[in-house]
């Protein structure tokens, strides 16, 4: 959820940007931003899914393993 | 009365983006969350960006937040993980890189302000007549400068949306 917030902000720059200089490259490039946002979101979520069905824990310090 | 409606809104989007980090409960945090993104939204019709606040709040208050709040409320954190022990020093990291960023800011305002004094004030000057055109012409614009310009681009985020998705069904298979 903060990477979310993050790229809200990036948003809000280049939306006030795009107003600023009358240049509607901003906007395009914060729908971009919106797509690899959602494709991001699901893509983490499964993998918090999937590392909660097999180590019943989402805290990140017991993450520490690339295969089990 | 343009100053006031966004400083009141850049002081709600702010402290609801305190409030969404400072949570104890997660699900309060994903309802924050919501708010935000709709209160950001009315920000970019502010802004004469109305395709983009529409898309705003289609694709991160419907979506987004409704996945996080099915992955939380699936989730079901029994004890919320103790902080760390160095957390004074991740805090005094994050604090450098704030910094440096603000400076970086700081400095792209004062030298393209510096150097082209002249295009945001006229721009400020015709600011009114093109938020007075109605919402159809900045769709229409953004459309037609998005799959001419940027068709290339726009065809990749299709493909990574795909891949995104089929990414997420294997990941949420049953036998992993």
């Amino acid at each position: 959820m903060s990477i979310e917030l993050i790229l809200n902000a990036v948003n809000i720059n280049l939306v006030a940007l795009s107003d600023q200089l009358q240049n509607l490259v901003g906007q395009v490039f914060v729908v971009f931003i919106i797509a690899v946002a959602a494709a991001e979101a699901a893509v983490g979520l499964g993998i918090i899914i999937a590392f909660y069905r097999n180590k019943e824990t989402v805290n990140i310090d017991e993450m520490s393993l690339m295969r089990w | 009365m343009d100053a006031f409606v966004f400083y009141l809104l850049a002081t709600l989007i702010l402290g609801l983006g305190i409030m969404v980090i400072t949570a104890r409960n997660a699900v309060h945090s994903v309802l924050f969350l919501v708010l935000n993104f709709l209160l950001v939204a009315i920000l970019y019709v502010t802004l004469s960006a109305q395709f983009v606040a529409v898309i705003q709040v289609l694709v991160y208050a419907g979506g987004i937040v409704v996945l996080y709040l099915f992955v939380v409320m699936l989730v079901s954190l029994k004890k919320a993980p103790e902080l760390r022990s160095d957390s004074r020093r991740v805090g005094r990291t994050g604090l450098l890189l704030a910094g440096v960023v603000l400076a970086e800011l700081i400095a792209i305002v004062w030298f393209t302000s510096a150097s082209s004094g002249a295009p945001p004030a006229q721009a400020a000057a015709d600011f009114p007549p093109r938020l007075a055109s109605d919402a159809m012409l900045n769709t229409e614009r953004l459309g037609w400068v998005l799959y001419t310009e940027y068709l290339i681009p726009f065809e990749v985020a299709s493909m990574l949306l795909l891949v995104a998705m089929i990414g997420a069904i294997v990941l949420a298979k049953k036998n992993l």
